[in-house]
């Protein structure tokens, strides 16, 4: 099976009072087709990217470098915005 | 370019240097090589008179003059009482004329490496332990030379070897070894006699195939293994070689290893060549899955001589497809990319690499696991790893509520936050009942492991991948040789990513084996040489979703942190199998190791599904079943999914790339 297109699922995680968390972790906990079991750490400015193969339904999974935990859904399809934002310890 | 082969001859005086490399040809390809074979010679070192040009190979190990009778010739050898015979054939061999001033120990201990002397004995460890080999010789030739010619129950002549013969034959391979050994080893020769080899292997620049018999593998293995910038040896064929028995393993070069130029060893000997009295090496040398050993019928007087060796099919069509294969070789390149030659059958699983090409090579269908330097745990009975659970983990897990996660539905596109954690990750990835958790389905059964010090789990690494654009990326590889970890295709080569720069080969990955949070017990290393086949890097397929990573030396701890092995299992076999998992997932505290084990979801030709938690960070993963307490990987873990978590599959094809990655 080849991976068709990739749909970039792009985002930041900031800390609670807004600002960008470097170092975080982030991978996808649910997903809507199969997805490569890796994840990736934030940048300086707290940016990611990841990439889903089939539009639909995800789950993105974050853990500061605190520990803290956190998670959001997102639709990977013709909506989805250029950039989510993940608060953690909100 | 075509190899040259070179010869290293064994015990006992030979003919002249190019009769005798003129015989090995002729025994072996059935004509004179001229140039494209040498003889690494070094019998004139100990006898200074050849000889004559009409000697067979492997003759010269019996110096007794002519025309005496079989009988007075076996007299002549030595006592005939075993024990008298190999005690008096190493004092013989030390250049003393009893054994019993040996015994007194009234001789001067002698020193490796320094000339030997008449009147000079060994120290007694050193002497206990050839007397040790003596008498094993002698008695297994007594016990053959009783086997292969018993006495006649009348009395009348037995044809065409009576028993004197054929014990005159062993005792005489007996004294000729201990001879040379005691030379090589003790006697201050050894350096000499490498030095011929050495100067054989000068000059050429090209793989070179070596042939070697008797102590000649002793010189051969020291040189390969002792030397820097030596060429490279698709195939080492050691022939009636005493190199499995431990009074000489004790003496080579340690640790006992397969040559790294070395791609593959054929070692071949007659079971009855009491020279060869431990007649297999893979149970002592590494990688094992380099070497072969082989058992072919050697049919001279004392079941040693060269000549049957060299002209036994067996080794016979192991060097000529050796030479044949170097010769059909294209020369190596350097470059970004590079190509070998693509296996038969599927074009996608042609190798490609950053490094510099390497040969494939013929496999079978299983590597094995090697500990290591570390030591090992022992598996449970039922195929799975015996990690005790935590007492408040596992009630977590019995007990983990099916409540779903608050329903941030559309509204975290805005980035809304979840609640925190309660306490531990298997409450947190119950599933979610808006539909099922990627790679974590239903109760999380991950199981951290904290004894990462010990095998298995110091063969399994945390990598941090940083990719061409700088992004940084969590996975896993698991050790399949000394430098070399298998992991997905995707950490080593990104393809198919929307971000601009990320594709191609990552920049480099820190492996950091056995890490446990911020212990790392074998250091670390980074890697920037890696592998994956064309059906990922091109086509970006998931079922080619496998690659390598190289090392480019030992750990920074110098530890044998040991490897997995690896096999292709049919389809009935590996579907009824319980598979096992450790990975390094970025859910979890940072750098620490996670188990779980269930059985095979389904199989397909090239992937392998199951239903065991993993989380991101997992990739590259090994998906292993235990034998015994072998740990055997058939999969390479690399996605999650809506149902099931599914590697790629140790297929032939795919086995074929690894072992030839594998260093």
């Amino acid at each position: 099976m080849t991976s068709g297109p990739a749909h970039p699922v792009v985002g930041r995680v900031l800390d609670a009072q807004g600002d960008p968390v470097s170092g975080a972790v982030v991978m996808f906990s649910e997903a809507a087709g199969p997805v490569q079991d890796v994840a990736v750490l934030t940048g300086p400015d707290g940016t990611f990217a990841l990439a889903a193969t089939v539009a639909g339904r995800y789950r993105i999974h974050v853990r500061g470098p605190g520990g803290e935990h956190a998670e959001v859904e997102v639709y990977v399809g013709a909506d989805l915005p250029e950039e989510t934002r993940i608060i953690l310890g909100g | 370019m075509p190899p040259v082969v070179v010869y290293v001859h064994g015990i006992g005086n030979k003919p002249a240097q190019d009769t005798l490399k003129k015989q090995w040809d002729q025994a072996l390809f059935g004509r004179d090589l001229g140039p494209a074979s040498r003889m690494a010679y070094w019998a004139d070192l100990r006898y200074p008179t050849p000889l004559p040009e009409a000697a067979e190979a492997g003759e010269g190990l019996d110096e007794l003059p002519p025309g005496l009778s079989e009988t007075e010739r076996l007299e002549a050898i030595g006592p005939q009482d075993p024990e008298e015979f190999a005690r008096a054939a190493v004092a013989e061999a030390v250049g003393q004329e009893t054994a019993e001033a040996d015994d007194a120990g009234a001789a001067k201990p002698g020193k490796p490496g320094k000339p030997g002397k008449a009147g000079e004995a060994p120290e007694a460890g050193r002497a206990a332990k050839l007397e040790s080999w003596a008498r094993r010789m002698t008695y297994a030739g007594d016990a053959l030379a009783a086997g292969e010619s018993p006495e006649p129950p009348s009395g009348e002549e037995l044809l065409p070897l009576p028993r004197p013969i054929r014990q005159a034959a062993f005792r005489a391979l007996v004294k000729a070894t201990l001879k040379d050994v005691y030379a090589y080893f003790f006697g201050g020769q050894g350096d000499a006699i490498r030095l011929r080899l050495r100067k054989a292997l000068d000059g050429i620049h090209g793989p070179v195939v070596l042939v070697t018999h008797s102590l000649g593998t002793v010189i051969a293995y020291d040189v390969l293994r002792s030397r820097n910038g030596n060429p490279e040896v698709p195939l080492l064929v050691t022939l009636g070689s005493p190199l499995g028995v431990h009074e000489i393993e004790d003496d080579v070069v340690q640790p006992l290893r397969v040559p790294d130029q070395t791609r593959r060893w054929l070692n071949a000997c007659d079971s009855r060549d009491i020279v060869a009295l431990d007649p297999t090496l893979r149970d002592d040398y590494r990688p094992a899955d380099r070497l072969r050993d082989a058992i072919v019928a050697n049919d001279s007087d004392n079941h040693h001589d060269i000549g049957p060796y060299l002209r036994a099919s067996l080794v016979r069509r192991a060097v000529h497809a050796a030479s044949e294969q170097e010769e059909a070789t294209q020369p190596h390149k350097e470059g970004e990319d590079t190509m070998s030659t693509s296996p038969p059958g599927d074009p996608l699983q042609t190798p490609i690499t950053n490094g510099v090409e390497r040969e494939t090579i013929e496999n079978s269908r299983i590597v094995e696991p090697e500990v290591g330097d570390v030591a090992a745990l022992e598996p449970s009975d039922d195929g799975t790893e015996e990690v005790p659970r935590p007492p408040e983990e596992a009630a977590m897990v019995a007990t983990a509520p099916a409540t779903e996660l608050p329903d941030i539905g559309l509204a975290s596109f805005g980035g809304a936050p979840i609640e925190p954690t309660p306490s531990k990750g298997a409450v947190f990835f119950t599933a979610h009942a808006a539909g099922p958790m990627e790679t974590v389905h239903g109760p999380d059964n991950r199981v951290k492991i904290t004894d990462t010090q010990h095998y298995p789990w110091s063969a399994v690494a945390s990598l941090l991948i940083t990719a061409r654009d700088g992004s940084q990326w969590l996975g896993t590889g698991w050790f399949i040789g000394p430098r070399t970890l298998l992991t997905a295709g995707h950490c080593v080569y990104i393809t198919n990513s929307p971000i601009s720069g990320r594709n191609g080969w990552v920049l480099s990955i820190q492996v950091l084996p056995g890490r446990n949070g911020t212990a790392l017990p074998f250091g670390s290393a980074t890697a920037t040489t890696f592998w994956t086949v064309r059906g990922w890097a091109e086509q970006g397929d998931e079922n080619y979703d496998y690659g390598a990573i190289i090392l480019p030396g030992p750990l920074s701890t110098g530890t044998d942190v040991g490897s997995f092995g690896f096999a292709v299992l049919p389809d009935d076999e590996l579907s009824t199998h319980v598979l096992n998992i450790a990975g390094y997932p970025g859910d979890k505290p940072p750098g620490t190791l996670w188990y779980d084990s269930h059985k095979t979801a389904s199989v397909t030709s090239s992937k392998v599904f199951y239903d065991i938690d993993t989380m991101g960070g997992q990739s590259g993963a090994p998906v292993y079943v235990i034998e015994g307490d072998r740990r055997i990987g058939v999969a390479v873990h690399a996605y999650g999914g809506p149902t099931t978590n599914s590697g790629t599959r140790i297929s032939s094809a795919v086995f074929e790339n690894v072992q030839a990655w594998r260093q």
